[in-house]
């Protein structure tokens, strides 16, 4: 009886495998290979550790390193070997990070790229006319449809006021390929400027930027910030409108973040006080933002609040004390907010606030970071795609 | 404690197994065969041996005497149990697969792979030797895992 199990109790077993395991699994024999090879066990792959990616920027090269977010953080530290498609893009920016896969973007060549950060694996996507920051560019997107388990990115370009629609809305599908044009109903408003220098977060399968609205109120004109969400199954957007305390906000105050799936707000006085609070979004209940705890640290220069770890607590940047904020380095740290002690990650980099204006972002609370980091569990997509892969237009 | 009926479970040896209804109903098949009054002599469990069916036994009673509260110490104590439990030999633990599989007991199950998986993961070429002997099913793998050892060595 024991020299035979059912295929679908190998396939139970095999999904409790690290990538690193099934990798070598598709070597042991035909049926394994093609098992772990169908897009049924890619799809519905994924890792039972949680991994923390930090990435940052090394004498202008962009360096990456994965963490194990377990029982010993952060003692397992893993530099990655970056594929030659994501080595090749010049002045990258990350679009965003989804289901194990992050999406690099170069406005030199207008390619973005699409790398599984746990087999190596990298496909190189054309995405023509995106423009840059100072010009009033097209904004990206990148996330996995939480159904279909397609990578998809998404790139809303601002139409011109002859045009009939506000904004021009194109999807690139991974697993067609190509191109198209989605018939989106509910459109984002015009008067909406989304903010490129931020990152987008994916939360529950819908793609989040930060912006802001210009309305006009009592004869006065104000600024409103709000979150606008992509559904990345429906392709439709949501308009999520911040509690009061969050919408009024000088803009640059903001930024956003995730925390087990909900949608985390940071909002952050850099040169008044170092103080930082974390507010999450409750059940998705748009307005419905509580303030979950504080990051004060005596003595510490926060630069920001990059990523939260598995167990909820801040990776948060500082400086390293130093009497010139100018020629300094800086450092992840983990924050417990109950103690209010820091652990460092053992990581340091060059301090960005030169960087950052060489690269040509704003600077916002999270401009000032020289880290950004992305909590991911391992998966097998793209392994099925070729190496090297570049889709043109 | 009282119980308020018995269920008797027969084996592919034939044994019979008096058990506590609440303790038979743990696996979901024998739930469903209640519900469907197909248990009113004895249940066959024809594909499972004496040995393993009183180990199924052995888990489910533990799991129903086990006060299902948020006790911390109760929970710490069941844990240590099924990390007992799954602390089997090869033969045993695929044995065990295939009958909790059949009897459908979902959360065992999932410790169960992982415990495989495990094994899978953390094998050196000599311990593959020894468990190739012992187990003709992960044997493929650690075939495959050790010539890829040797592969790489001669290169």
């Amino acid at each position: 009886m024991s020299d035979y199990l059912p295929i679908e109790i190998q396939v139970e077993i095999l999904k409790k495998l690290p990538v690193k395991s099934l990798i070598q699994c598709r070597s042991v024999s035909k049926a394994w290979k093609s098992l772990i090879d169908s897009s049924d066990f890619i799809a519905h792959y994924s890792g039972q550790q949680q991994h923390l990616l930090v990435s940052y920027h090394d004498d202008f090269d962009r360096k990456y390193v994965s963490v194990v977010d377990d029982d010993a953080f952060p003692r397992h530290k893993v530099p990655l070997t970056v594929p030659v498609p994501v080595d090749m893009l010049k002045h990258s920016r990350i679009i965003g990070s989804s289901h194990g896969l992050l999406c690099l973007y170069s406005g030199y060549g207008e390619t973005a790229v699409v790398w599984n950060i746990s087999i190596r694996r990298a496909v190189a996507v054309n995405v023509p006319n995106v423009g840059d920051y100072y010009r009033y560019g097209a904004v990206l997107g990148f996330g996995v449809c939480g159904e279909t388990n397609d990578p998809k990115i998404v790139k809303i370009t601002p139409m011109d006021s002859t045009s009939s629609i506000p904004w021009q809305i194109d999807v690139f599908t991974l697993s067609i390929g190509a191109w198209r044009r989605p018939y989106s109903t509910n459109l984002p408003r015009k008067s909406l400027n989304f903010d490129c220098s931020l990152l987008g977060v994916v939360v529950d399968g819908d793609f989040c930027w930060l912006a802001t609205d210009r309305i006009t109120m009592d004869g006065e004109r104000w600024s409103v910030n709000l979150i606008i969400s992509f559904d990345l199954t429906s392709e439709e957007f949501t308009e999520i409108n911040l509690p009061d305390a969050l919408a009024h906000l000088e803009r640059l105050h903001l930024s956003m973040s995730k925390l087990r799936e909900s949608l985390v707000l940071i909002q952050g006085y850099l040169c008044n006080e170092d103080v930082f609070h974390v507010w999450m979004m409750e059940d998705d209940v748009p307005k419905l933002f509580t303030k979950m705890f504080t990051i004060c640290i005596p003595g510490v220069v926060v630069l920001g609040v990059l990523e939260f770890r598995k167990s909820g607590e801040p990776i948060i940047e500082i400086l390293d004390s130093s009497c010139d904020p100018y020629e300094d380095d800086s450092s992840l740290v983990v924050y417990e907010p109950c103690s209010k002690h820091i652990t460092h990650l053992g990581i340091s980099g060059m301090c960005s606030f030169f960087l950052s204006c060489y690269m040509g972002s704003c600077l916002g609370i999270s401009g000032m970071c020289s880290f950004s980091s992305y909590s991911y569990k391992e998966t097998l997509l793209l392994l099925d795609h070729p190496d090297l892969t570049t889709y043109d237009i | 404690m009282s119980y308020s009926k018995t269920i008797v479970l027969t084996n592919y040896d034939g044994e019979t197994f008096v058990v506590d209804e609440v303790v038979a109903v743990e696996p979901q098949t024998i739930e469903h065969m209640i519900e469907d009054g197909c248990a009113n002599t004895s249940i066959p469990l024809p594909n499972v041996t004496s040995k393993i069916l009183s180990k199924v036994i052995e888990h489910c009673k533990k799991h129903v005497e086990t006060p299902n509260s948020n006790e911390k110490a109760a929970k710490a104590d069941l844990k240590s149990f099924d990390f007992d439990f799954v602390k089997a030999d090869q033969g045993t633990l695929f044995d065990l697969i295939l009958a909790m599989n059949y009897l459908n007991i979902k959360e065992l199950l999932d410790l169960i792979y992982q415990t495989v998986a495990d094994m899978i993961k953390g094998k050196t070429p000599e311990e593959e030797e020894e468990m190739r002997r012992v187990n003709a099913w992960v044997f493929s793998c650690f075939v495959g895992v050790t010539c890829l050892y040797f592969k790489s060595k001669k290169m």
